[in-house]
């Protein structure tokens, strides 16, 4: 929808380790939101409160 | 194969709802398992279609570091531009469907699952924002 701006990436844990512990990852599905700010969410959330992360992490 | 025949069979039909070209940009690691597996089920999955085009690039994607780079990463590109979505890792299992509908969405240049007001909203984001969803290879 915005690719200049908008990046979505699916990180297989298993294979990058490093990234799951710099982020803390202990259960997944996990989504991290990297704006302005970082916001996450464990499991799969509804498009609503998707958009209020991604609006508070630009915010 | 990573591939059994009966799922490539329903691949290939599944793939023939492709109408342009999708482009996946591998960035590989010599040696790595992630890498080795990838390049493998990208060969298999292209050989299904003949709207996927497989490119191994040398570096690291933009944004990277060697460092950083722990796997393998897939980047979709279309009409050499890059679609914003990557996949770091193996995408097998639950990730495989979703990845293959991907490409499928993105050749059809099919709508978002989104709500209009959410396409249009996210059209306008000014700032670069990342999404990174961890899972599971299962």
């Amino acid at each position: 929808m915005n690719p200049g701006q908008v990046v979505a990436e699916m990180v297989d844990a298993s294979s990058y380790p490093n990234l799951s512990a710099q982020y803390g990852i202990y259960s997944v599905p996990e989504t991290i939101v990297s704006g302005q700010s970082e916001e996450r969410v464990v499991g799969a959330v509804p498009e609503a409160q998707l958009l209020k992360l991604i609006r508070i992490a630009l915010s | 194969m990573l591939l059994s025949a009966d799922v490539q069979t329903s691949v290939k039909e599944y793939l023939s709802a492709m109408v342009d070209p999708v482009t996946v940009a591998l960035y590989t690691k010599s040696g790595e398992v992630s890498s080795d597996t990838m390049v493998e089920l990208w060969q298999e999955v292209s050989a299904l279609t003949d709207k996927l085009q497989v490119q191994i690039r040398p570096g690291v994607p933009e944004g990277m570091t060697s460092e950083s780079m722990e796997g393998v990463v897939s980047e979709l590109w279309q009409e050499d531009r890059f679609t914003g979505v990557r996949y770091l890792g193996i995408a097998s299992g639950h990730e495989f469907g979703p990845l293959m509908q991907t490409l499928v969405e993105l050749s059809t240049h099919r709508q978002p699952e989104v709500t209009s007001e959410a396409q249009e909203w996210i059209g306008q984001v000014q700032v670069p924002v990342k999404l990174q969803v961890f899972v599971t290879a299962t």
